[in-house]
């Protein structure tokens, strides 16, 4: 999970430890890719709105343009809620798109479908 | 007294001009002028950037909503055992949901008013359209125990429109409908075309109905009628977006009272040539035997 705000990382953690799932958190796109290209995970959730050297879209091409990580799941989550947004990640090379606010039991479906695929 | 006018002498002074022995009196109508001038500069700044600061607003208060929205959700969940704990996360989770409409709309409405709302046209037949918002608003109408009757009008109702956001305009009245509608109410939502070629889109209830002094009031930001005014979940903030959505589709939406008791919204979009009835044909109107009742499954 890459993701800058506190309270929402928490949330996410807590919808998917719940199931049961091991969740590894970072705060920003480069430590996101970092960690991604670390511990390769099932799923990787990024928030597109980050400070730092680049945000979500980027950290999603660069994890989607990595070998390593082929067999990774991204889903990209944004508080802009247009379609254009949506389009901006599928074209990032998104899975799955989310807009915020977000139902942590939508969330943890998409979570489960991606990562059981 | 003696106080502010030695105040008012001194601001005087300060003033441009004060020192090039002009009157008094021009300094302080020119200084009047200056501001005057200002103000108009800010205010003139102030409306363009009102929908990209309601932009920003927006962004900031969903941030937080996902806390009290997720959070809620996630703590509902958990409390299946404790029905009153249960309960209030569900109600955290209501106001959160509702503070969120309030704050989608007054982006909507910002952007209406600087003309900044994003429309998408295509070709559409509104008649499945309208169908799909019927589906989408079934809970309520099953929750509040209305029947929608919605004739099937024969012929296709095809003209350019936003297909979503002409659905938020027909939502938005028809919730109002079921909303306001007594238990067991019969509301009609009805489509055609008029002899002109413009299709018109009726949605009738059987509620309260509306004072005429409000017809056109309601249709105001923020303003709900005092007859159905009661804190039941709108955000007074749909109509006037409603208002502003078929203005851009070159229509126009009122509301009157229905024979019989109730209201009628009415929203008439103009049509295109092939979309007009047989020459000489009235109104391309339903029959009794078209009428069908929902639910509209396989339709």
């Amino acid at each position: 999970m890459v993701e800058d705000q506190s309270d929402i990382r928490k949330l996410i953690r807590m919808t998917l430890e719940f199931e049961s799932f091991e969740v590894h958190e970072a705060h920003d796109g480069p430590a996101g890719v970092a960690l991604a290209r670390e511990i390769v995970p099932d799923v990787v959730l990024l928030d597109v709105m980050m400070p730092g050297e680049y945000d979500g879209l980027e950290a999603c091409r660069r994890i989607k343009a990595d070998p390593a990580l082929a067999r990774t799941r991204v889903v990209v989550v944004s508080a802009k809620g247009l379609a254009a947004d949506a389009q901006a990640g599928r074209d990032a090379g998104a899975d799955e798109y989310l807009f915020k606010p977000f139902s942590p039991m939508g969330l943890l479906d998409t979570v489960e479908r991606l990562a059981a695929a | 007294m003696k106080l502010a006018r030695d105040r008012r002498a001194r601001q005087a002074r300060r003033v441009a001009g004060a020192d090039r022995g002009e009157a008094p009196s021009e300094v302080v109508l020119r200084e009047v002028a200056r501001r005057i001038e200002d103000a108009r500069e800010v205010a003139e700044r102030t409306a363009l950037s009102k929908a990209e600061f309601m932009a920003n607003i927006s962004h900031e208060l969903r941030t937080p909503l996902q806390s009290i929205i997720g959070f809620a959700e996630l703590g509902a969940r958990r409390a299946r055992e404790q029905p009153v704990m249960g309960e209030m996360f569900r109600d955290i989770g209501a106001a959160g949901h509702r503070m969120l409409r309030l704050v989608n709309d007054l982006l909507d409405l910002a952007r209406a008013d600087s003309a900044e709302l994003p429309m998408n046209f295509a070709f559409v037949d509104l008649r499945p359209l309208l169908r799909e918002v019927v589906a989408e608003l079934r809970p309520q109408i099953e929750a509040r125990g209305v029947t929608v009757r919605m004739p099937a009008p024969p012929q296709p109702l095809t003209l350019s429109v936003d297909a979503l956001r002409m659905q938020q305009v027909v939502r938005n009245v028809l919730a109002n409908a079921v909303r306001f509608s007594p238990v067991d109410g019969v509301i009609d939502l009805d489509a055609g075309i008029l002899p002109d070629g413009s299709i018109r889109i009726e949605v009738g209830d059987r509620g309260p109905g509306i004072p005429d002094d409000e017809l056109e009031r309601i249709f105001d930001a923020f303003v709900q009628s005092t007859r159905t005014r009661d804190g039941s979940g709108g955000t007074g903030l749909g109509l006037a977006i409603s208002r502003r959505i078929v203005a851009a589709h070159g229509g126009h939406i009122t509301a009157a009272h229905r024979e019989g008791g109730g209201s009628v919204f009415r929203i008439v979009l103009p049509g295109m040539a092939w979309g007009r009835p047989p020459a000489g044909g009235a109104e391309a109107t339903d029959t009794a035997e078209d009428t069908i009742d929902l639910p509209l499954d396989g339709a």
